[in-house]
């Protein structure tokens, strides 16, 4: 257990080397200057500026060198173009929002996805099942940023019951949390359900019912035991998605986190915004794999070998 | 529930080839400015933008413009995809070792991320999003194609083609390549869905460019301003894109049942 996970750790530090590299890369990679694309009426004076700004008057390794001191020695990615504020200071506030919206979406998907998925596979091959499969591929198809809007309209506008948007307490939260979930708790359900009836085929379940066990128990303590392994990894690699795919969602409710900064950043231009965002996000993202990993590696005992 | 899925597909495709000929006005007028806002009536089905136009003939032309983003996004990323995923699962070596971390590394991030990034390379415009989100869909695209490789390069009829003195091209193309057709296709499929959604997210962003591109998602950024006084604006474009979205998924969950029938059936001849 204890070499795997150095293992994985030590390819966790790999990959976020390699990451921190594309993300430099990217701002080398726009077609022309970015000064140019930043500026109204570029002159070769703002031009350099904005250049010496950026970093971009040095030889890349010397630019790639001072890029890391920077993220990692004072954690500074820059001024942003935008705002002029340090991109540190917006990403500080920005991404306890993102989590905050992530998990509370998550909590929402597991137990709605979890909870459709055992509906459907109790029933599999009945109406029941063909509906509640329905249910699901309808919640994978509908794009997120309407059902807000749609979301906004009824429970804000018409009804008055929830805010419309921003980040002011728990009410706030409901909202963009249940949309946000649409998508992670329709793979969720459909998961479960595949994972559930697979279970359900085996012999050690015909073996229980053939002693007497009852239907409840032989679902939830032998059925789901058994499940429990490809749902949790499931779950774990939908928090990594919810982390970046919350763009959409914080967009439609303006909801201060990393996701709607990125989205502005990239229609903006503003490059050291958006190499700050990008950095903490994928950051996030592969310390949250690394921990499924773990805990799937815990939970298989088949894996612990 | 494949048939619903084409059924509800042929509607769109319809609109997209008829918009022309149906539609009250080419695409860049702005005609009934005095009826601005108006609600659904006979005359304007879908009622009339905040600009003059009739929603219900932007809504046709949305479906060209979609269509032809999410058409575009799939060619990239299923040609690229198959070529990057059949020569890592044929070559392995470093080749394969490269591919598939960098595809393992991507599959960690949403689709939506993935295009925010190509789109800071790329200028704004339509063409710009069919590209961001044809890279974004590629990482699903090689995983699977290079998996599919792997599993048919090691079966027998592979083996009896080398005996023959076949080269790896002529294996890849001639003897694996139409093996893996059904999975292709339902990857095809799949991609069509999700670039419909992907598209209409970075358009609904404000990344497509051009503000008067009819693109679906970019319609609903439109409407998003009048949406308190004329919400209906706002109804059409989003039931449009799930619509589209859900006939795309019907027709790949059928396509990948049938293919799972049929290798059932030929796997048991087998034995």
């Amino acid at each position: 257990m204890r070499a795997y996970l150095l293992r994985r750790l030590a390819a966790l530090v790999v990959a976020l080397a390699v990451a921190s590299f594309a993300i430099f890369w990217l701002v080398r990679l726009v077609p022309g200057e970015p000064a140019r694309l930043l500026l109204k009426r570029p002159t070769p004076e703002k031009i350099a500026e904005i250049n010496h700004r950026l970093g971009l008057d040095r030889p890349w390794p010397v630019q790639y060198a001072l890029f890391l001191k920077n993220v990692i020695g004072r954690g500074s990615f820059g001024e942003s173009i935008v705002t002029g504020r340090d991109v540190k200071e917006d990403l500080a506030r920005t991404w306890p929002a993102t989590v905050e919206l992530a998990l509370a979406a998550l909590v929402v998907a597991t137990v709605a996805g979890v909870g459709l998925g055992i509906f459907c596979a109790r029933r599999a091959g009945t109406g029941w099942d063909t509906a509640g499969t329905a249910v699901s591929l309808l919640g994978l198809s509908v794009p997120v940023f309407w059902l807000g809007l749609l979301a906004v309209l009824v429970f804000s506008l018409w009804l008055g019951w929830l805010p419309a948007g921003g980040r002011e307490g728990p009410a706030h939260l409901i909202l963009p949390a249940l949309v946000l979930a649409t998508v992670p708790g329709a793979f969720v359900a459909r998961v479960t359900r595949a994972a559930v009836v697979e279970v359900l085929q085996q012999d050690f379940i015909r073996t229980a019912r053939a002693k007497g066990v009852s239907e409840r128990a032989v679902l939830y303590r032998h059925a789901l035991r058994a499940a429990v392994v490809p749902i949790v990894t499931m779950v774990g690699v939908e928090f990594a998605y919810l982390l970046g795919g919350a763009v959409l969602t914080e967009t439609v409710f303006a909801w201060p986190g990393i996701g709607r900064y990125i989205a502005g950043a990239v229609l903006a231009r503003d490059y050291p915004a958006i190499q700050g965002a990008l950095l903490v996000l994928v950051a996030l993202v592969l310390v949250v794999n690394f921990v499924v990993d773990g805990l799937h590696h815990f939970l298989e005992p088949r894996l612990r070998r | 529930m494949k048939w619903v899925g084409v059924a509800m597909l042929s509607v769109v495709v319809l609109a997209a080839v008829f918009a022309g000929v149906a539609g009250r006005h080419p695409p860049g007028r702005q005609p009934f400015r005095e009826q601005s806002l108006a609600a659904p009536s006979w005359e304007h089905p879908l009622g009339v933008d905040a600009v003059g136009r009739d929603a219900a003939t932007r809504l046709a032309y949305g479906a060209r413009a979609t269509l032809g983003i999410a058409l575009g996004a799939t060619l990239l990323a299923v040609t690229l995809g198959t070529l990057l995923g059949a020569t890592a699962g044929m070559a392995r070596g470093w080749w394969d070792v490269a591919v598939s971390h960098v595809t393992d590394f991507l599959l960690a991030f949403p689709a939506i991320l993935l295009g925010l990034v190509v789109l800071t390379i790329l200028r704004p415009s339509p063409g710009s999003v069919a590209v961001a989100v044809g890279v974004a869909a590629l990482p699903t695209v090689v995983r699977q194609v290079r998996a599919a490789f792997v599993v048919e390069n090691a079966k027998e009829y592979v083996l009896a083609a080398r005996a023959l003195g076949a080269g790896p091209w002529r294996v890849a193309v001639v003897e694996i390549l139409p093996n893996c057709a059904g999975l292709i296709l339902v990857l095809t499929t799949l991609t069509l869905g999700s670039a419909v959604l992907e598209s209409a997210g970075l358009a609904f962003l404000g990344l497509s460019g051009q503000p008067d591109v009819p693109e679906w998602g970019a319609m609903l950024r439109d409407e998003q301003s009048t949406f308190r006084t004329a919400p209906w604006l706002c109804l059409a474009p989003g039931v449009a894109i799930a619509w589209t979205v859900l006939a795309f998924n019907l027709i790949s969950d059928g396509c990948s049942a049938a293919i799972r029938r049929t290798r059932l059936v030929s796997g048991n001849s087998h034995k």
